[in-house]
């Protein structure tokens, strides 16, 4: 029992693709990343001739798509090992750390002028970032509609203030039309969203998720709940009996709709009656609030309407 | 009221209290529609439930009884000789090596022979040089072996990708709806064989709650005895952790109210702490599916919090009674 006791403080924390625990706590390192911060800041003025003009480090994998989507690429010294995309882009940038959990050490040695972080990174590691004198910005990217205005604030603080404005412009204009096809939509099929199967892991009213399905046509059973991210119990998935499942994650061996299809008593929900488990979807379109998630609504809206 | 009576009163409650279990679901409260096949789908879900609620209640309240008679310490628990942390150990390598979707009873079965290695290295470790092990050598490997595999356990935890952990922490919080109906049905054998042998081996549990020297001198024997007891409560403990993860609490609680309430005869209080703890964690996972309906509390919470301060007041008044006598 007492490594549940010590592990069990990650049990607060958001399911796995939000997860974000806290890189270091203790003084110690930080005093060692004072030091190195000391002694690299030291070496980078150094060499600061070779390096002119903005150096930005993105914290998270929908920011290093949003750079590199504003056309500064260029910029981009350091990314989390979760950015993927553009993949011929962040094969070249430096990684600092995982996602959510930077190493202050690396992070620095790429001395950057900017960090961009999302405000689901943990508070105390932004704090630090902070303290040793970076310049940080937070980019809200929560909801659907964060989304242009997270690419205008990084065009602005990269100085592509044109592209970006036309990008947020266009993610405006598509999310408009999809909300507006959306609104006029009479019968909406209820969605059960499963974003981790063991156990079983759904998104709750007010997620971005819950927001994606409601502009493909469908409707979040987990609507109803007001949670964001909670493990649901399967008596009450079949008392919902939804019309259709999702299943946003990769089964490490055969496919995530073979888990639900097994499951006792499932047989006779809507969705498994009539064969509407889908998987297989491009997750991080879904899963990140990122310049391509109208591509990921349009994925979701093909297969709800089917 | 003799404890005979009371047990028969336990017995004759506790069909009422399952009964009130199956009522209570995350779909509402009372029996779900039985016209339609989701209705009995859900029925049967709360049934597999609160059968699994009750077998690994019983399987872990039991072993609790058997351990503290062996080990003749008020602390002993099914977790004690670090089966929990053997069997996370080879549940956590199960889950993170991505077997458990080929077939659902990968991870039990590895998580029970993991618990079954870590009593027979525990055992190995405490006899000293072939001699039988003596009780507090046992207590010392069993912590040892648990915090060995605790540390192991810790750094494939710090090494594994986020998505298994995420499977790996809720495991540990413990589960008790079945993913099948054929493993509840193995275990429970398994748990009903083991709660059985804790009952035909009482009079000789009794003696050994004198010690192993006086034990042994009214004509029991001990080694023999010893051997059944913890093997049988291990094996029950390894059902019981396959079937629903780790559950604390409940080992240590139970056989102590129990023992409070129906006294130190192991005739009457296997029986009971059995029939009590399959009734206190079904009625503890009921509470946690239904307080949230459609979120899952885990049921190692809810024990705890009820379960400590029922503990609390029993054990002050006891202290009350044994310091005015």
């Amino acid at each position: 029992m007492q490594t549940v006791g010590r592990i069990g403080s990650l049990l607060l924390s958001p399911p796995p693709f939000l997860y974000d625990p806290s890189a270091m706590h203790s003084s110690a390192k930080l005093l060692v990343a004072l030091l190195l911060a000391w002694s690299c800041s030291a070496c980078g003025r150094a060499k600061a001739p070779d390096a002119p003009g903005v150096r930005v480090v993105s914290l998270a994998p929908s920011l290093t798509e949003i750079v590199c989507a504003v056309g500064a690429s260029d910029l981009l010294v350091g990314r989390t090992s979760a950015c993927d995309y553009p993949p011929d882009v962040v094969t070249n940038v430096t990684v600092i750390g995982e996602f959510g959990k930077p190493s202050l050490e690396r992070l620095l040695a790429q001395s950057p002028t900017l960090v961009l972080s999302i405000d689901l990174a943990d508070e105390t590691v932004g704090k630090k970032i902070e303290t040793l004198g970076l310049h940080r910005e937070r980019i809200r990217c929560r909801s659907l509609d964060d989304i242009p205005s997270a690419v205008e604030k990084v065009g602005v603080l990269l100085d592509r203030s044109a592209r970006a404005s036309e990008l947020a412009a266009r993610i405006k204009k598509d999310v408009d039309t999809l909300r507006a096809e959306a609104g006029r939509l009479e019968s909406r099929p209820t969605v059960y969203i499963e974003t981790w199967h063991d156990p079983p892991w759904t998104a709750g009213k007010n997620t971005f998720l819950s927001e994606l399905v409601w502009l493909a046509g469908g409707r979040n059973i987990a609507d109803e709940i007001d949670k964001e991210h909670f493990q649901a119990s399967a008596e009450w998935v079949l008392s919902k009996n939804p019309d259709i499942i999702l299943c946003l994650y990769m089964s490490i061996e055969g496919s995530a709709k073979d888990v639900v299809l097994n499951r006792p008593g499932w047989k006779d929900v809507a969705a498994v009656r009539n064969g509407k488990v889908f998987d297989g979807f491009n997750n991080d379109l879904l899963l990140r609030p990122g310049p391509r998630v109208v591509e990921g609504i349009r994925e979701l809206k093909e297969r709800i309407s089917q | 009221m003799t404890p005979r009576i009371k047990l028969l009163l336990l017995v004759c409650a506790s069909p009422l209290l399952l009964f009130g279990c199956v009522l209570l679901g995350a779909s509402g409260i009372g029996l779900p529609d039985l016209e339609n096949h989701l209705g009995r789908a859900i029925l049967t879900l709360r049934i597999n439930r609160v059968a699994g609620g009750f077998v690994v209640g019983a399987a872990l309240a039991c072993a609790g009884v058997v351990f503290q008679a062996l080990l003749r310490n008020p602390l002993a628990e099914p977790y004690i000789l670090g089966v929990s942390s053997g069997a996370g150990l080879g549940a956590t390598l199960c889950i993170l090596a991505g077997v458990t979707v080929a077939s659902v009873f990968l991870l039990p079965v590895t998580a029970f022979m993991a618990a079954a290695l870590t009593l027979v290295v525990v055992f190995m470790l405490a006899s000293d040089r072939g001699a039988f092990p003596s009780v507090y050598s046992l207590i010392l490997s069993g912590v040892i072996v648990s915090a060995i595999c605790s540390s192991i356990l810790m750094f494939i935890v710090a090494m594994a990708p986020v998505e298994g952990l995420h499977s790996v922490i809720w495991w540990m919080l413990g589960n008790l709806q079945p993913s099948a109906r054929e493993l509840l049905v193995i275990c429970a054998a398994i748990i009903v064989a083991g709660c059985s042998i804790a009952w035909l081996i009482a009079p000789e549990l009794n003696a050994l709650t004198l010690g192993r020297e006086t034990a042994h001198n009214i004509g029991v024997r001990t080694t023999a005895i010893v051997i059944v007891g913890l093997g049988t409560a291990t094996l029950m403990t390894g059902a019981a952790v396959g079937l629903s993860g780790l559950i604390g609490f409940v080992g240590l609680i139970v056989p102590h109210v129990m023992r409070n309430l129906f006294g130190p005869n192991h005739r009457t209080l296997i029986p009971a702490a059995a029939l009590g703890g399959g009734v206190f964690l079904s009625v503890c996972d009921a509470a946690a599916r239904t307080v949230m309906p459609g979120v899952e509390i885990p049921v190692g919470v809810v024990t705890a919090l009820c379960g400590g301060p029922f503990f609390l007041v029993i054990l002050r008044r006891r202290n009350r009674r044994t310091f005015a006598a």
